[in-house]
């Protein structure tokens, strides 16, 4: 570790303000807790969220893997890995059921994960009502009512304008049948994991300085209509790379005549699948 | 009279980081104990395991107040001199409420309880005790519960239950408490339903 930063990068004093944030949080899950959120070495939008809440959480034993759009070899996710490994010394790793704390931006690995794992999900804009009632005031409100109308309303003209729900990513849900929130934008696709899901969920959004969290085993339900229900995307074919077909996959262009294939889009995933089957 | 506080933790930075990990663990698995390693020198009427707590989460931005029995001279010395947590006289001003399982009970609801807007700026109760034991006692369930988990939790009467059962139609609002042995803890956020 180089001299001269703390452990994990932060002062003693911001982590225990995000210690207890992240309490709170724990405490009433799906509400947005308000925290101080420090200015990091790299800019709004990168992490910086994700960045503290795993700063605060993490120990010398922690193993850490970081996944961007579910890749582990993508800038944001090399450097934020490097990152810690520099500030903290923890070791690191590429496979879903070696980590500890796994940081993503956007995904949700495909490897379920289990109890004893913590998720910390890199958010952008945390409120899910934000574009319809831009005033924090009026969202507080809302989510204190449980007025939750408005995001019916827009789901349902999805519906009118395209004859689905054509949201496909960020798609909001109800946690534990109390708060609306926004799963951050991880396909539509990945919500269904986020149900009972074994390890604890923690969202860290930098700019907008909130912190909220998902217990483990804690209802967490797509929103939807009886005669409109939650779908999660399809493909017609298998990743091309591993063959599997109940994956999230990516579209990749190959050539300039527009050849393109399908692949995993959990790079640790694909290649635990091809070793398996070479 | 002078005074020299006893020792806060060993290693500030890594015992912090485990006395949290194991109350972040507790508040998401509600009644299940985890130890708490950090063994603080902490003056023997607070005792280790609330003295680690309160090394790794208090500070000056969080009020505390103490019940009677903690609110001795060598114990408000030493929090102040480790946390430079400000010692409120208002309970209802606390944002960490410390007490043992014996203490007379003041009425729950006279904490903060948080506002519908900001349920958060509610008071955690640290709550001293004796033994816990998992496998028996109460029934719980709720969030961070697969089906029920079972506490026992020494010294707490039907009365306390029953007052904090009568918070939970308020929810969101509401008080999470922590339960601390010398070197275990368990906590119950306020979405745990429990049944005797």
């Amino acid at each position: 570790m180089p001299e001269g930063y703390n452990f994990a990068y932060l002062d003693e004093q911001t982590k225990r303000m995000i210690r207890r944030a992240l309490l709170k949080a724990v405490a009433i899950p799906g509400y947005q807790v308000p925290f101080a959120s420090r200015e990091m070495p790299l800019p709004y939008g990168w992490g910086t969220g994700g960045i503290q809440v795993t700063a605060s959480v993490i120990g010398p034993g922690d193993i850490l893997k970081v996944i961007d759009q579910g890749s582990d070899d993508t800038t944001n996710a090399v450097s934020i890995r490097r990152f810690f490994s520099k500030t903290a010394g923890v070791a690191t790793t590429e496979r879903t059921i070696d980590a500890t704390i796994i940081q993503t931006r956007h995904r949700i690995p495909e490897h379920p994960l289990h109890e004893g794992q913590i998720l910390v999900y890199q958010v952008p804009i945390p409120e899910p009502l934000r574009w319809m009632e831009p005033r924090e005031t009026e969202t507080r409100k809302m989510h204190a009512l449980a007025d939750y109308g408005v995001m019916h309303v827009k789901l349902y003209e999805d519906i009118a304008r395209f004859g689905c729900i054509a949201t496909s990513y960020n798609y909001p849900v109800l946690v534990h049948h109390r708060y609306v929130m926004a799963p951050s934008p991880i396909p539509k696709f990945d919500n269904p994991k986020m149900d009972r899901m074994p390890a604890l969920q923690l969202f860290g959004a930098g700019r907008e300085k909130r912190i909220y969290a998902v217990p483990p085993y804690t209802s967490v339900k797509s929103l939807d209509f009886e005669d409109y229900p939650f779908e999660i995307q399809r493909w017609d074919q298998p990743c091309a790379l591993c063959g599997a077909a109940d994956t999230y996959l990516d579209e990749v262009i190959t050539d300039d005549v527009g050849t393109r294939l399908y692949v995993c889009s959990d790079s640790d995933a694909c290649q635990e699948r091809q070793k398996g089957a070479a | 009279m002078s005074f020299v506080p006893a020792a806060g933790f060993a290693d500030p930075v890594t015992d912090a980081n485990a006395s949290f990990r194991a109350v972040l663990n507790a508040m998401a698995h509600p009644g299940r104990l985890f130890s708490i390693t950090a063994q603080p020198p902490a003056p023997p009427v607070l005792g280790c395991g609330l003295g680690s707590i309160l090394l790794a989460l208090a500070d000056r931005d969080t009020p505390l107040w103490l019940s009677e029995t903690i609110a001795v001279p060598e114990v408000a010395g030493w929090i102040g001199f480790h946390t430079g947590a400000q010692l409120v006289g208002d309970h209802r001003m606390a944002s960490f409420v410390l007490f043992h399982a014996q203490d007379r009970l003041l009425p729950l609801d006279d904490f903060s309880l948080g506002s519908p807007e900001y349920p958060d700026r509610s008071a955690t109760l640290l709550i001293g005790v004796e033994r816990l034991q998992e496998g028996k006692g109460l029934t719980l369930s709720g969030p961070g519960i697969e089906s029920t988990n079972r506490l026992d939790i020494d010294g707490i009467g039907p009365e306390f239950w029953q007052a904090r059962a009568n918070l939970a139609p308020l929810y969101p609002l509401g008080l999470d408490l922590i339960f601390c042995t010398q070197n275990q803890v368990a906590a119950l956020p306020r979405t745990t339903v429990v049944e005797a």
